[in-house]
């Protein structure tokens, strides 16, 4: 489970988190909606403790993240998988070794185990035999279907999706929001996925939370908030927000 | 008047606040130092890459200033002094300044500027942040592999850059100026003193750490995409080399004097 409680964050006298109360329980599927700049990024970044809030709280799984060790924060980090807006490759290392990077750092496996863990990671993307390729020669649909394998290769009870769908055709964003899908039902994993598409919110959550002055300004399954956020919806999809 | 005050008032300001956190800098990279065992991949293969990688580039290089080095000595004793001093004066010079300095400075170009370019599209691709994300700290993974790598490997080359620079000087002595190979290694012998090596060797300890230190510094504050690597890579030049001339200053006063 994850918890903010009341967090305020401010860059130089920029605030930009105001408050966010928010609760995502266990294998759910919420989707953070809210106009560009409005702090979902720095949200996503409290979780694993890259950003420290100002004041306030933040909590994964009965721990508090600002406050953890750094063996601490390394073993959240394990627990939590990342895909970036950009996939964020490592571009000097082939495909089979950005999946395999954090087997290697974190893990005893012998070299067939990690090649059998990326050989079935690529599968759930379904992906095949693009191991030894290197970053700059895949589609960009590709690469984030491999920053997705690699955000599971360590079997995450979280994934954070920082804008899964942003610059892809429709079509490789509905592979991508079915994938997203699958690896919650299947390996029950618990997801935020921070997007601008509402369609893709709408189709694949549990709930939706929308962000809007720094704060949660609606939250809830996706018939309830078109019609509670109903106006605050229509205007971000206006682009009024 | 006020503006031009003001400007290198804020100029030198900003200084103070780049030479505080590169020294943050270094402070975490050597806190790293503890987990080198968890990053000894990364340290091999920078170690390889800024030691071989840099050998045929220097080779080549203190090849030149050995000759050029030894002509011009030959050019300035002129008739007064006997010919085997050539081989003396050669020897220091490329211990003491040439090899180390000269090299350095070529150095700050390939390995400086590549690592600031290389962790600076790093940063501004987000791959830094995933770094984090996936539990690897980026000092420890990016910078400390590199810092060490530069002190240790800077040493080894420029001892390799001073052989090939002696050896070339001996065949430009022996062939074009009459000097035979004997004469020219008794001058070497005569004026030989350990410390002399030290000195040479600590010069290229020291800039190895500069160049690999500003340019992960560089590199990791790289904002604003491909023109802020650019950026970064330039600065990392022009910083790292003039650190390098203030540093041989004050490191040849300092060390020659004491002994
Ligand atoms: N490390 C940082 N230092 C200073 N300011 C920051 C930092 N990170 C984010 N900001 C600022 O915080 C604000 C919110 O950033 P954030 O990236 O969270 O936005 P976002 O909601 O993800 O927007 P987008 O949809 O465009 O990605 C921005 O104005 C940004 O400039
Ligand atoms: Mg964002």
């Amino acid at each position: 489970m994850i918890e903010f409680k009341d967090v305020y964050k401010s860059f130089d006298d920029k605030h930009v988190l105001r408050g966010i109360n928010l609760t995502v329980n266990e294998g759910e599927l919420i989707s953070i909606l809210g106009p560009s700049g409005c702090g979902k990024s720095v949200t996503l970044k409290h979780i694993i403790g890259i950003l420290q809030p100002d004041r306030g709280e933040v909590w994964v799984d009965g721990q508090f993240v600002p406050k953890l060790s750094r063996n601490g924060l390394q073993e959240l980090r394990k627990r939590v998988g990342v895909l970036f807006q950009s996939a964020a490759l490592f571009d000097s290392m082939s495909v089979k070794e950005n999946v395999a990077f954090m087997l290697r750092m974190h893990t005893r496996m012998l070299e067939t185990e990690i090649d059998k863990r990326v050989a079935e990671c690529l599968a759930q993307v379904e992906l095949r035999g693009v191991e030894e390729l290197n970053p700059d020669e895949l589609s960009g649909g590709m690469r984030k279907r491999v920053g997705l394998a690699r955000a599971i290769a360590m079997k995450p009870n979280y994934i954070l999706y920082d804008e899964p769908t942003t610059g892809l055709d429709p079509k490789t964003a509905i592979i991508i929001g079915d994938l997203i899908v699958r690896l919650q039902r299947q390996l029950n994993i618990t997801s935020i996925v921070v997007t601008h598409d509402v369609k893709l919110a709408t189709d694949i959550s549990d709930r939706i939370a929308l962000f809007h002055d720094g704060k949660v300004a609606a939250i809830g399954a996706p018939a309830e908030i078109s019609q509670d956020g109903g106006q605050l919806i229509r205007q971000f999809m206006e682009g009024q927000l | 008047m006020k503006k031009i005050i003001l400007f290198y008032g804020r100029g030198g300001a900003n200084f103070f606040v780049h030479f505080y956190r590169v020294c943050a800098y270094l402070g975490a990279a050597i806190g790293q130092l503890r987990y080198m065992h968890f990053y000894r991949r990364q340290i091999i293969e920078q170690m390889y890459r800024i030691g071989i990688g840099s050998l045929s580039l220097i080779a080549g290089l203190s090849l030149f200033t050995g000759l050029a080095t030894t002509l011009q000595t030959a050019y300035q004793i002129a008739a007064y002094v006997p010919k085997y001093i050539v081989g003396s004066i050669v020897f220091q010079s490329e211990m003491l300044e040439l090899g180390p300095t000269l090299m350095a400075l070529v150095l700050s170009g390939r390995v400086g500027a590549g690592i600031a370019s290389e962790i600076g599209t790093m940063k501004v691709s987000e791959q830094v942040d995933a770094l984090t994300s996936m539990g690897v700290d980026p000092v420890g993974y990016l910078v400390m592999p590199r810092i060490l790598a530069g002190v240790t490997m800077f040493p080894i080359i420029i001892i390799f850059a001073v052989v090939v620079a002696v050896g070339g000087g001996h065949w430009a002595a022996t062939t074009t100026m009459g000097v035979s190979s004997a004469d020219f290694v008794r001058g070497m012998k005569e004026v030989f003193r350990a410390k002399d090596v030290w000195v040479g060797l600590i010069k290229a300890t020291v800039y190895g750490g500069i160049i690999t230190l500003i340019g992960s510094y560089l590199g990791m504050e790289t904002e604003q995409g491909a023109k802020g690597v650019g950026m970064a890579a330039t600065a990392t030049v022009v910083w790292s080399s003039s650190f390098i001339l203030i540093m041989d200053y004050v490191l040849t006063r300092t060390l020659l004097k004491f002994y």
